[in-house]
């Protein structure tokens, strides 16, 4: 029943935002900062045996460890640049937000980049 | 063959469905787009790449990865390096500006008749040249003993009636050295505490825009002292030392 846990928490801390943010707005950013960092430790957990069970997929799939580690760093990637990019969004720093998704598309691109280039290059050699 | 065929087959399934679960697990957001184009190639690759082994042409895939990202790698590095060293020459600069106006001030104040010194320097910063390091300019600020400081008042202030601009208000110590009263020549202030402040400024300004007048303002005695010392020490021209006064003592 860990997701009431999970939905209790952001509903009250929904309210509570709603309350400060009309009293104090810079503590209300704090506490929707500090939401979203409690609910993702509650499902890290559940999140790693996800994980346990994508890298048994991609054993039997015969893909490369280092192709799943690049998907899983790039997934990371994402999610931290997202959560940052909505944190800046709700404080109104629209910018900003823009700014860390930036960084994080050139971050994904980098990883990227040697996937895209194998493909090419195994394509080259297929080519009679 | 028909072993061959249930291995692929087996392999892009299995990563199809790898690929879906994945996506699952996505943010859905802008950064989607990103990850999948990543997934996707990698979904070509298991396709195409049994048909290399099948075309008799057997390549080590996952080298030419290695390869790739080592590339990238070691050009992200040799630019990071390149930063990094701008960096430290910048620090050294700061240092070694740091250590020469340090040495400067005590050489300085070790000359009879200087009380406190504060001291600047332009040097050769461009670490490319040869002469890195060379000092260009010494700009010396001396605070004289008291006594000399009531002897150069006397003659600043003959200066200021005179009708010497720059500077605007004169002061006295007191016997005791302790209190000072500041005396405008406009006539309008009387001596407070913030007033020795508004002085220094002055007199930096002063420095900075027309430097002959400070140095005339100095004790010719101290100066020579000063200059014959820093240029023995530091191998400086004389030319370049730009020594002036400051009469009050910044606290």
């Amino acid at each position: 029943m860990q997701i009431l846990q999970i939905v209790g928490i952001g509903i009250v801390a929904a309210v509570i935002i709603i309350i400060l943010r009309a009293q104090k707005p810079e503590i209300a950013l704090q506490a929707s900062i500090v939401t979203g960092i409690v609910i993702f430790m509650l499902l890290a957990s559940k999140l790693a045996a996800v994980v346990e069970v994508l890298e048994s997929f991609a054993d039997r799939a015969d893909i490369k460890p280092i192709y799943f580690t690049t998907v899983l760093k790039i997934t990371g990637i994402a999610y931290i640049t997202e959560f940052g990019a909505e944190v800046c969004k709700d404080a109104g720093e629209g910018s900003i937000a823009s700014k860390i998704e930036l960084a994080g598309k050139v971050t994904i691109v980098v990883l990227a980049v040697p996937i895209i280039t194998s493909l090419l290059d195994l394509i080259i050699k297929v080519m009679p | 063959m028909i072993e061959f065929v249930k291995q692929w087959v087996i392999n892009i399934v299995a990563l199809v469905l790898f690929i879906v679960m994945f996506e699952m697990l996505l943010p859905n957001g802008k950064m989607k787009k990103y990850i999948n184009l990543v997934t996707g190639t990698i979904l070509i690759i298991a396709i195409i790449s049994p048909l290399t082994g099948l075309l008799g042409k057997n390549t080590d895939i996952t080298a030419i990865q290695v390869l790739n990202s080592n590339n990238l790698e070691r050009l992200e590095v040799e630019k990071e390096s390149k930063v990094l060293e701008e960096e430290q020459m910048k620090q050294i600069v700061d240092v070694y500006r740091d250590k020469i106006i340090e040495q400067l001030e005590q050489n300085a104040e070790e000359v009879k008749g200087v009380k406190q010194a504060y001291a600047d320097v332009i040097f050769n910063e461009d670490y490319n040249s040869k002469n890195f390091g060379e000092i260009k300019r010494a700009y010396i600020e001396i605070v004289p003993e008291t006594k000399s400081t009531k002897e150069s008042n006397g003659d600043k202030t003959g200066k200021a009636a005179g009708g010497n601009s720059s500077t605007k208000a004169t002061e006295e110590e007191s016997s005791a050295g302790k209190s000072i009263t500041v005396e405008s020549v406009d006539g309008t202030d009387e001596g407070s505490s913030v007033k020795p402040v508004g002085q220094v400024k002055t007199v930096n300004i002063g420095k900075a825009s027309n430097t002959s007048e400070q140095v005339e303002n100095c004790d010719p005695a101290i100066k020579k002292m000063l200059e014959d010392r820093i240029s023995d020490v530091f191998g400086i021209n004389s030319k370049n030392i730009v020594i002036s006064q400051i009469n009050n003592i910044q606290k």
